[in-house]
């Protein structure tokens, strides 16, 4: 367990809406330097500026941002996006992915409890992988994130999405959810991805019970 | 386009202001006080648009009364009623006109602080716990007159309800409401949001994988979803069903569900729940309305017949209104003060635990013509002559709500006699029972320092008449020997009693012990007792007397008779000396 921070509850006593937690897992490794990171980085800021527009959808979508490149980075631990910005990134170096995925795992959980301590009740968690190359590490930790996602997704504790950005590698990154089988980014429409993704979040936050979100189709930047 | 309204010709549309699920809202030309909603043409194919149509030919011609109103001489909507149909260039129906809103903002602005101080900046609306309460009691009014007129609204959530900076309440979506015509024409409510939704439809949703429209809502329904509203509003956002479990916190849908109302008592024991840490303390609720609460989460959960109307949450939010304090240290703090208890601003208590004032001074400060409620012991007057002691005790066994409403409203005018007379007020002494499996007491024996009665609800026990009376009986008796232990004078005391239920009767073994005891009573002149009934009670004749029956509608006008009663007892000074009763009006039955 984690540990707990004095005045938690605060945060909470300003908003006790139901919250709609997402980790944001990007590869900011040197691959990623130039055209890609510059667009990955404005697909963010709107994806902020969308969700901001929505009442509701800003007081319960909470964004975490992990990147991984040597090193795996908390760009942004959880927060409504009321009440952060899109974070700035740079990119360089290896490809931590495995790390970074449990990193995010990690996150949720911390965050779950903190949820339970306060009497929150929240949407399933989305962990969002964006990356366009392949892991850098020993492969037993990606075999490591691969399995805690399976476990975690068999009892529906995340749902796991994998986006490849031009040369990734999809065949590893599709060992990795059974579920949902990865998508392929469109050249580099990450500005499309972020307003699917500022959709899919303002309709899971206003979802209503029994009712199976229908996902919006992952036209416009997903290619098949 | 053109479009074309039965009622006003043709008309072109002007910019888009709203886009949603269902269709789109434009701007009218020429008419700034209309907007347009025209629905996305695939939502008006085959017979989904012929109900469509159907259903808003009927609710153009059928408004309930007071949609729009003049308030401070002006215009306000209580809804958002559909004004006309409209009809395209080649004649079919499309969408229909309705009142634009102005100056209004979904209530979910005013559930935390951080939300009212945004709209505080946009706006220049100063917020105080009053305004939330005004909110409130305006909300149940429009809702109770909504079911008065045989409508239910289903989709009830924080965004289609708004507010303006004089606490008035707008509904919308009107067109999604349920609507029943007397000829049987059905078309049902197709949304619901599930934060508002009763757990017995959310059963239903769960269970067979109906969808919404498949469900015919009632008025106890709205009020669920009502309540949930209401208790946000005065909670600072939490809701009711949101709470600390020692497991993974379950959704909100899910608690409402298994009827965790983490506030209850019994709940909280039960089901190893805690309130959130950051919630505001719920035990500075007025007791009246935390009643309904219970009424409504806990009790209308087993059965819906149990859910308060929204015209009694009216009633109890304008006794809370009434009887709220003015915080010494901060004049923006309004708060209800518990009898004889120390005085405790919940929001200076929540300032220190948060650092944070949910109400803070108003900027510009207003000479406020709030009256400070003076401590009731200033109150409690030299009694200038004998003691008169009247004990109401109520039969409310299953009372439904019209029942209820009706006792309420009419105790509510008699407490505003009581309270203006001065000689009342000096010598009169009033108690609320009710009879239960137990008794109940609404209100203990006292003076009138307010003019704000205690709420009276029904009871779920079988009553026993006999043993609740016996029990009032000996307290009056009981009483009485305290004032000659001490020489004091007093009237020969009251019980008036007002029977409700058909399951209400006495009895008749005449052996009973207790009812010995209450006949010696009544021999020896140590009380009087008037029964009266109303409503389904077959109750004729009690101890030996004939029991009054009360016209339908007629119990406020009883009451009244009452007053003048008490008046004529209380202008003879001398306790022994009878008077004559002034004769029963055309509210009795014969």
């Amino acid at each position: 367990m984690a540990q707990r921070p004095l005045d938690e509850a605060l945060e909470f006593a300003e908003n006790p809406e139901p919250r709609c937690p997402c980790v944001l897992v990007l590869d900011v490794s040197g691959s990623m330097k130039g055209d890609r990171i510059a667009q990955l980085n404005e697909g963010m800021h709107f994806f902020w500026e969308e969700v901001s527009q929505d009442p509701l959808a800003c007081k319960r979508v909470e964004v975490a941002v992990v990147t991984f490149s040597d090193t795996v980075d908390i760009a942004q631990d959880f927060a409504t996006i009321e009440n952060s910005q899109a974070p700035t990134l740079y990119a360089g170096g290896a490809t931590a992915m495995g790390t970074a995925i449990l990193k995010a795992l990690q996150l949720i959980r911390t965050r779950k409890e903190t949820y339970r301590r306060n009497g929150i009740s929240y949407y399933r968690p989305w962990i969002f992988l964006i990356t366009d190359g392949e892991p850098t590490e020993p492969p037993e930790v990606m075999q490591r994130a691969a399995q805690e996602i399976q476990q975690e997704e068999a009892k529906k504790g995340v749902a796991f999405f994998a986006v490849g950005v031009e040369d990734a590698n999809m065949d590893m990154l599709a060992t990795l959810s059974k579920e949902r089988p990865p998508l392929k980014l469109k050249g580099l429409a990450f500005r499309e991805l972020f307003l699917w993704l500022s959709t899919s979040m303002q309709r899971v936050s206003s979802s209503k019970v029994g009712e199976k979100v229908d996902l919006p189709p992952p036209e416009g930047w997903c290619s098949v | 386009m053109r479009y074309n309204s039965l009622r006003h010709g043709p008309l072109t549309l002007g910019k888009k202001i709203n886009e949603g699920g269902e269709g789109e809202i434009y701007e009218v030309s020429g008419d700034p006080d209309k907007v347009a909603k025209i629905y996305h043409p695939n939502r008006l194919k085959d017979i989904e648009g012929e109900e469509k149509e159907k259903k808003l030919r009927y609710m153009v011609a059928h408004p309930p009364p007071n949609c729009e109103e003049f308030i401070r001489g002006r215009s306000h909507y209580n809804l958002t009623w559909p004004l006309d149909i409209l009809l395209n260039e080649r004649g079919q129906f499309c969408g229909f006109l309705m009142p634009k809103i102005r100056g209004s903002y979904p209530i979910l602005h005013l559930f935390t602080l951080k939300e009212r101080e945004k709209i505080y900046e946009k706006t220049g609306i100063q917020f105080s716990y009053k305004f939330l309460l005004r909110v409130a009691s305006n909300l149940s009014q429009v809702v109770a007159n909504l079911h008065a007129a045989n409508y239910v609204i289903g989709d009830i959530n924080e965004q289609n309800i708004l507010f303006n900076k004089d606490a008035l309440v707008t509904i919308l979506d009107v067109d999604s409401f349920q609507v029943t015509a007397p000829n049987g024409a059905f078309w049902p409510c197709p949304v619901g949001k599930y934060e508002y939704t009763h757990p017995n439809i959310l059963k239903e949703l769960l269970a067979s994988g109906k969808s919404y429209r498949d469900i015919r809502r009632f008025p106890a329904h709205d009020v669920f979803g009502m309540a949930v509203i209401i208790f946000r509003l005065l909670m600072e956002g939490w809701h009711p069903f949101q709470g600390v479990l020692p497991t993974e916190p379950a959704r909100i849908e899910e608690m409402i569900e298994k009827g965790i109302f983490v506030y209850a008592k019994a709940i909280k024991s039960a089901h190893q729940v805690t309130p959130p840490p950051a919630s505001p303390d719920y035990s500075h609720i007025y007791p009246d309305l935390g009643r309904l609460f219970n009424r409504t989460f806990l009790k209308g959960y087993e059965d819906i017949h149990k859910t308060p109307s929204a015209k009694l949450f009216e009633i109890a939010l304008s006794y809370y209104e009434r009887s709220l304090t003015q915080c010494n240290a901060n004049p923006n703090h309004f708060y209800y003060q518990r009898p004889n208890q120390e005085s405790a601003c919940p929001f200076c208590k929540y300032k220190k635990r948060f650092r944070k004032d949910l109400f803070p001074p108003h900027k510009r400060v207003n000479s406020s013509s709030d009256r400070k409620h003076p401590p009731a012991s200033s109150l409690s007057s030299n009694p200038s002559g004998p003691l008169l002691r009247i004990y109401l005790v109520f039969d409310l066994y299953m009372a439904p709500n019209n029942i209820l409403e009706e006792i309420n409203e009419s105790i509510s005018s008699f407490f505003q006699l009581l309270y203006n007379d001065r000689q009342v007020k000096s010598q009169l002494q009033i108690s609320i029972e009710g009879i239960g499996g137990k008794s109940i007491t609404f209100r203990e024996l006292s003076f009138i320092t307010e003019p704000i009665p205690p709420l009276i609800l029904n009871t779920d026990y079988q009553p026993d008449l006999l043993s609740s009376l016996h029990a009032t009986v000996q307290r009056a008796v009981n009483t009485s020997r305290e004032d000659i232990r001490f020489s004091r004078p007093f009237y020969r005391p009251w019980i008036l009693l007002y029977f409700s239920s058909e399951a209400v009767s006495l009895p008749s073994s005449l052996s009973d012990e207790k009812k010995i005891r209450i006949q010696e009573a009544l021999q020896k002149n140590w009380i009087t007792i008037m029964s009266f009934r109303l409503y389904e009670s077959k109750m004729e004749e009690f101890f030996g007397k004939k029991v009054v029956a009360i016209k339908p509608k007629a119990l406020r006008k009883s009451f009244e008779w009452l007053f003048e009663v008490i008046k004529m007892r209380l202008s003879e000074s001398d306790p022994k000396k009878p008077v004559k009763l002034p004769s029963m009006g055309p509210w009795r039955a014969t």
